[in-house]
């Protein structure tokens, strides 16, 4: 009982450094909040909306996405896209993970 | 339904600040109508508002810095300093707090009195206590404040602390079991020749058989110091036992050792100098068998009695000093 406590923890400490590459990464175009979280669902990328929606907002501020309100339909939605800095940066973040995957395949590798 | 919605971003706006609260209440909002399906009722209103979850963890996530008085990083020499200031007050206030209160009493009868003193007493530890808590707080949020500012000084091996010579001070269990076989004993009977001290302690004079005429101390003084007596008896039965149990010498055993011995050097001293403890009698008795002065007598036994109280004053405060530096050993260059 409590070992699973202790798995599940981990495992979303683990999760928990990969949600901003998976965000950045489905942001080719623009997204709303919700639609994000769609899209990553469908996908099979668990991510809380409580933690989506603020993270969102965060790479904002960071100046790796740019949003715009759209007041055009009934429901007025804010659009998030990549700006050019978050574009480089998600390149580069890229690349970091295929060198952890790499790295971490070469540890595990052995193992089963 | 709308109100309900409404209340949900209320609640997690009015913890962000100023700035951020109408863009995040738009924001949320929009983000919840889409969350919810055509047509909604109260129960898909709900259950969209669950799955956000508690507000107050919410804007925790969308506040973009963490927020604490106290930093994880500050936070061992914060408890650090805490503990020490926190008994350095305590002490202070027991002091304060008993002197004060046995020297001007407000009750007037024993168990009033001893009551009295209890209470001044644990009100102003409480006090002490909570000033303590309040002083190093403010102090450590001023550090965290300034530190933050970026003057931070950069880490170097120079500043690793010496290893202390001697890790602890170990206490003799035999002393410490002497000492608490002696305290009890000693106490006791000393309690108990108080307690009948009008058929023990007095004037005697050789009446075919040696009987008691006039009794030394004044019953009224006595009554009201015997509760504080047995006080002080067990904390210092305490004191002992803790010291037995621990063996050495650390922060509990020195605060249990320097509490006993302020309250028992305290309370004696309060004791003699008492100016109704002698039974004047005694002095008119010694005037007329020596050719005396009852006056001076009674003046000259309150002079000894506070030259003898300044004395254990002194002897307990060396005692409690060296107690702290010797064997306690605080670092101090890693309280700085």
């Amino acid at each position: 009982m409590e070992d699973d406590l202790l798995l599940e923890t981990l495992s979303s400490e683990l999760r928990r450094g990969t949600q901003i590459l998976s965000v950045l990464s489905q942001l080719d175009g623009n997204e709303y909040g919700y639609s994000l979280l769609q899209k990553l669902e469908e996908k099979h990328v668990a991510i809380e909306a409580g933690t989506l929606y603020p993270l969102l907002r965060r790479l904002e501020t960071q100046g790796l996405l740019e949003s715009q309100w759209d007041t055009s339909e009934s429901r007025p939605r804010k659009y998030y896209a990549l700006s050019e800095t978050g574009k480089d940066i998600y390149r580069k973040l890229k690349a970091v993970w295929k060198n952890i995957e790499q790295e971490m395949d070469f540890l595990l590798g052995g193992e089963n | 339904m709308k109100d309900l919605i409404e209340r949900y971003i209320y609640d997690v706006t009015r913890r962000l600040p100023e700035s951020q609260r109408e863009e995040v209440s738009k924001e949320l909002r929009a983000n919840i109508e889409d969350m919810l399906p055509e047509n909604y009722n109260i129960e898909d209103v709900k259950k969209v508002l669950l799955t956000l979850g508690e507000p107050r963890k919410l804007a925790n996530n969308y506040r973009q810095k963490p927020r604490y008085l106290i930093s994880p990083e500050w936070m061992d020499e914060y408890l650090r300093v805490l503990k020490i200031v926190a008994i350095v007050f305590a002490a202070v206030s027991l002091v304060s707090g008993m002197v004060e209160a046995m020297l001007h009493p407000e009750a007037t009868t024993a168990i009033g009195i001893f009551a009295e003193v209890l209470s001044v007493t644990i009100a102003n530890i409480i006090q002490g206590l909570v000033s303590a808590f309040a002083i190093v707080t403010l102090i450590f949020v001023g550090i965290e404040a300034y530190g933050k500012s970026g003057k931070k000084e950069a880490w170097a091996l120079e500043k690793l602390p010496h290893l202390p010579t001697v890790v602890e001070t170990k206490i003799s269990r035999t002393g410490s079991f002497i000492g608490l076989i002696f305290t009890t004993i000693f106490g006791i009977l000393f309690i108990y020749y108080l307690m009948n001290h009008d058929t023990y302690i007095g004037w005697y004079e050789d009446r075919g058989q040696w009987t008691m005429i006039i009794p030394l101390f004044n019953d009224s003084v006595i009554s009201l110091f015997i509760p504080f007596m047995i006080l002080s008896l067990v904390v210092s039965v305490i004191s002992q036992i803790v010291k037995l149990r621990y063996g050495v010498w650390n922060i509990q055993v020195a605060a249990v050792h320097t509490i006993s011995q302020i309250l028992s050097v305290s309370i004696f001293a309060a004791f003699i100098i008492n100016a109704d403890l002698i039974n004047p009698e005694i002095f008119a008795q010694a005037a007329v068998l020596f050719h005396g002065n009852a006056a001076e007598y009674a003046s000259i036994f309150t002079d000894a009695a506070i030259g003898f109280s300044a004395f254990l004053g002194f002897v307990v405060a060396i005692d409690i000093i060296v107690t702290w530096v010797k064997k306690v050993r605080i670092d101090k260059k890693a309280i700085n």
